[in-house]
């Protein structure tokens, strides 16, 4: 994974989502939430790197299962919500539509606060231990 | 609906039957129009209804309204639908089709604005929309953009089969305007008007736009709403109409003979009351049940009908005045005086005396000595001498001339009594027998005048007794005071009568016509009888067709239900008219309709709106279909897409959707199709973009991203690989779908399994037949498959998902079609 590059990402998300662009005039629900979800995954990893050495390197499971002890069970829940929300609207479905604009809109938003709750001081104290087994990121 | 067509098979069937002339006679002028049924009944032309049917089959003649043939309207397909402020679509959008048959998917979510569109057509054509139908005005609120503020409009373009110009159907409305402004729409093209056009009716009775709420509740409405949904589509209406005349023809005169009858009783009532001869007469005749009509006008007579009358007599009968009376008794008692005075000492013993002193004489004159002789009675002596014969011939001239005064008086008297008499009974006796028969009061009359012959006879020869006078004054009096009775009486009923005289006349005029009736009103109920078994035959025969597809159509989106159709036929009873389908459950005979769940019920109601829908004789090519996925079972789609195909061979068949189920059935199915998406975006923005399939789609959105000049190399580099993760994924999708429908496994449960694969390795672990754990055979089988580059980009494509790539994306677009095709075997699912 590469380094954050904050804010431009969730900007360019969002120039998307208001005005397409010729590339994107029908692929901007799935871009959107492929450059939300990278934001939200790229922020996790800062938090991780701060506080918890190694584990962005673990499966976005393990590391949604993680951020529950880690965080606490209010902020890991919305945190995962948001994830698997983004992440459905980045894969592939057999009968099931792109989100609407104001579900990416949400979503968004959603990033744009658990993005500033992650950086937060409370957030990041002691530091924990790596789990011994990492699989590789799917 | 040709009204030639129609008129022939009517004839066919006439011919076919055995009914008489006159009644098919009946049912042709009735078909005409109810002037021409009026005319033939009062006894116009018979045999040329038939002559003048064939003309208008032959096209030979105009036809009556009712017959009248439609201009052919070329049928229409639809080319565009374009909607600017109406519900969810704010800037213009346009919708575009081919306006030919096939099949056409617009997907869109909820709220995507792609029902705005199927609403824009509905309410462009019919002026409402019907899931308004039963909901208060506040949902109607919502109908204008929120977004916007400028004049709404919604228009639709229609292609006329064999017409190079287009037709354009449009409404607007400026701001403020209320939604029922601006109707009928606009019409620009093909040189029509709105009602030119007559869509309104066709679209009442066809049905083209068919909506997911319409559908859902086909079967739980009314029996009768079931009936005329599927009879008015049959183009039967004309003959309809005509059985409608026939039977008002025979009510009409039904209740003419009612009439007659009670107008019969209420003048028959009053005939009697009325007393005078002519109104018993005729109301003799009216007791009948089938009064001789013509008795009945000679027994009414004329106005001033002279009539034998019991009145007559007694009202003219001839009576002394009074004073007249007055002076014949005066008369008749003077006489009766003079016979006193003439008789005084009786006159028995004048006459007595008389006969005496002739006899005195003649014997002396016979037999008498010479006189002076002895009296030869008495004796005295010398009394018979000349001054004796003088003296008694003087008392005997005396006596005679006395008597035969008396004589006269009495003849005097007796006519004088006789002509009183006369004056007072000449037809008295019958007068007041016929006034007492008319229903006088005679007892007075005729106290007095057996009182008054009574002393009449008495006194026959001897003078009225004392009480005649007051008996003559009185008989004169009550025959006076019984006259004026029948006067008075004669005039009443002339005057009562002349009304009835008039009302029975009338009554004459309606019995005539009512006995003409009776042969009508039966050959009347046969016609209509008969009507009525034609219209049952022509109703089934031209629902033959829907029936059959509707049974085709189920058979295909019947899927695993047990549900089984049978025939559907249109039934009356007695007053109540219903559609009967014949549902079973697993061969029991009961009706399913109460099993069948909300799902089987849409896609029955499909089943047979579909093909009605697209019945001859409709001006519409297209049917447009609003959402049936969403009250259908999923396992249905397929059978759906089928049905949806076989429609599309000859229609325009568009349909709206909610999700990628039925493009995606119509795409493995091979079903020929155009799809297309709708999306929103911000201020009520609505795109429209062809849909390829999934993975086709996601390829030539990855190659538009890396090729977008505007986006950062840096976001394309996030963004592509992602794109390309979700075209393989969908490459294994279409073909695990394939496979696993093709082997049989229900669609719900590969749905299922497809929903539950969620990484690109299970995904085509899954594509090739693999347990997800055996990550090294399915690398195995994408080098086997594509080579080892598949294998490297599945790597990449993995990592780019979570962050930047450096491999040109262009490339990695390339990479990933050769390995989606590869996976697809080489073919390309259609769309």
């Amino acid at each position: 994974m590469t380094e954050p590059e904050g804010d431009p990402l969730l900007d360019a998300a969002q120039r998307m989502l208001e005005e397409p662009s010729r590339g994107t005039v029908s692929a901007w629900p799935r871009a959107v939430a492929l450059l939300a979800r990278q934001r939200l995954e790229a922020a996790l990893g800062e938090l991780w790197r701060a506080r918890l050495p190694g584990a962005e390197q673990l499966t976005m499971r393990a590391q949604l299962a993680c951020a529950r002890s880690q965080l606490g069970p209010e902020l890991a829940g919305e945190l995962a919500y948001t994830w698997h929300a983004l992440s459905r609207a980045t894969h592939h479905h057999h009968y099931e539509l792109d989100p609407t604009r104001e579900e990416l809109a949400t979503l968004l938003s959603a990033v744009r606060r658990l993005v500033g709750q992650l950086r937060a001081p409370t957030v990041i104290a002691a530091a924990g231990t790596v789990p011994a087994r990492t699989v590789p990121a799917g | 609906m040709v009204g030639g067509a129609l008129v022939d098979e009517l004839l066919e069937l006439l011919a076919e039957s055995d009914l008489p002339d006159e009644v098919g006679d009946l049912v042709l002028a009735a078909v005409e129009g109810k002037a021409s049924l009026e005319s033939l009944l009062s006894g116009g032309p018979s045999g040329s209804s038939r002559a003048q049917a064939r003309a208008v089959s032959r096209g030979e003649t105009p036809s009556a309204p009712e017959l009248a043939t439609d201009e052919p309207v070329a049928a229409a397909y639809i080319e565009e639908i374009a909607i600017e402020g109406f519900r969810g679509v704010g800037p213009r959008a346009r919708l575009q089709f081919e306006p030919a048959p096939g099949l056409t998917l617009v997907v869109g979510r909820n709220g995507s604005g792609k029902s705005s569109f199927a609403e824009a057509l509905e309410m462009l054509l019919t002026g409402t929309l019907l899931r308004w139908a039963d909901r208060t005005r506040v949902w109607q609120e919502g109908w204008r953009n929120l977004h916007f503020d400028a004049t709404t409009e919604i228009s639709a373009t229609f292609r006329l089969d064999g017409e190079r110009e287009g037709l354009v159907v449009s409404r607007s409305w400026r701001a403020g305007e209320d939604i029922d402004a601006s109707w009928p729409p606009l019409v620009r093209g093909a040189r029509r008007d709105w009602e030119q056009l007559g869509w309104g009716s066709a679209l009442d009775r066809f049905r083209p736009l068919l909506s997911y709420s319409e559908l859902s509740t086909m079967f739980s409405s009314r029996a009768a709403a079931l009936y005329e949904a599927l009879s008015a589509v049959l183009g039967l209406e004309s003959l309809d109409g005509a059985r409608r005349i026939l039977r008002d023809a025979r009510l009409e005169r039904d209740r003419r003979r009612r009439n007659e009858k009670e107008t019969r009783s209420a003048l028959l009532a009053d005939l009697r009351e009325c007393g005078d001869e002519r109104a018993s007469r005729v109301a003799t005749l009216l007791v009948r049940r089938r009064p001789d009509i013509a008795a009945v006008l000679d027994a009414a007579g004329g106005r001033s009908g002279a009539h034998a009358d019991a009145l007559v007599p007694l009202a003219t009968l001839e009576l002394p005045s009074p004073e007249e009376l007055v002076e014949r008794l005066a008369e008749i008692e003077s006489l009766q005086e003079r016979i006193d005075t003439l008789s005084a000492g009786g006159s028995q013993r004048l006459d007595a005396l008389a006969e005496l002193l002739e006899a005195a004489l003649s014997f002396q004159s016979a037999h008498g000595a010479p006189p002076p002789s002895d009296c030869p009675v008495c004796g005295a002596p010398a009394r018979i001498d000349d001054s004796w014969q003088l003296r008694t011939r003087q008392q005997l001239d005396s006596l005679r001339e006395r008597s035969r005064d008396i004589r006269d008086a009495r003849c005097q008297r007796e006519e004088a009594i006789a002509a009183l008499h006369e004056s007072l009974s000449s037809g008295t006796a019958g007068a007041l027998a016929a006034g007492r028969s008319a229903g006088l009061d005679t007892a007075r009359a005729s106290a007095a005048w057996e009182a008054w012959r009574r002393l009449l006879g008495a006194g026959h020869d001897v003078g009225l007794p004392a009480e005649a006078a007051d008996a003559a004054v009185e008989l004169l009096d009550a025959l006076e005071g019984v006259r004026d009775a029948a006067r008075n009486e004669a005039a009443r009923r002339r005057e009562a009568w002349s009304p009835l005289q008039e009302r029975v006349h009338r009554w004459v005029g309606l019995a005539s016509e009512v006995q003409r009736d009776e042969e009508r009103i039966r050959r009347l109920r046969v016609a209509e009888r008969w009507l009525d078994g034609a219209l049952s035959t022509l109703r089934r025969a031209r629902l033959a067709p829907v029936v059959g597809e509707a049974r085709a159509n189920w058979s295909l989106l019947r899927h695993e239900s047990s549900i089984a159709l049978g025939e559907i036929e249109l039934r009356k009873q007695g007053m109540q008219r219903y559609a009967a389908f014949d549902v079973t459950l697993e061969g029991a005979s009961a009706s399913a309709f109460g099993v069948m769940s909300q799902g089987e019920l849409s896609a029955l109601a499909i089943s047979v709106f579909l093909p009605r829908a697209m019945l001859p004789g409709t001006p519409f090519a297209f049917v447009v279909i609003d959402d049936p996925v969403q009250s259908m079972d999923p396992a249905k789609v397929d059978g759906l897409a089928r049905v949806l195909g076989r429609a599309a061979g000859k229609r325009q068949v568009i349909v709206f959707t909610h999700d990628e189920r039925l493009p995606e059935a119509v795409r493995r199915l091979d079903i020929p199709s155009r799809i297309m998406r709708v999306q929103r975006r911000a201020r009520s923005k609505v795109e429209i973009v062809a849909s390829a399939p999934p993975s086709e789609r996601y390829i030539q959105e990855a190659e538009a991203i890396a090729r977008d000049g505007e986006l950062s190399a840096d976001i394309a580099a996030r963004v592509v690989p992602g794109f390309c993760r979700s075209a393989i994924e969908a490459a294994c999708a279409a073909r695990i779908l394939r496979r696993e429908l093709a082997a049989g496994r229900p669609y719900v449960e590969v749905e299922e399994r497809l929903g539950s694969l969620t990484t690109l390795h299970t995904w085509l672990a899954e594509a090739f037949g693999l347990s997800s754990a055996q990550g090294q055979e399915v690398n195995q089988r994408v080098r086997n498959l594509c080579g080892d580059g598949a294998v490297q980009l599945l790597r990449i494509v993995r990592a780019g998902a979570h962050g930047p790539v450096t491999i040109d994306p262009l490339e990695l677009v390339r990479s990933t079609r050769r390995l989606v095709d590869a996976l697809q075997d080489g073919r390309r699912p259609a769309g």
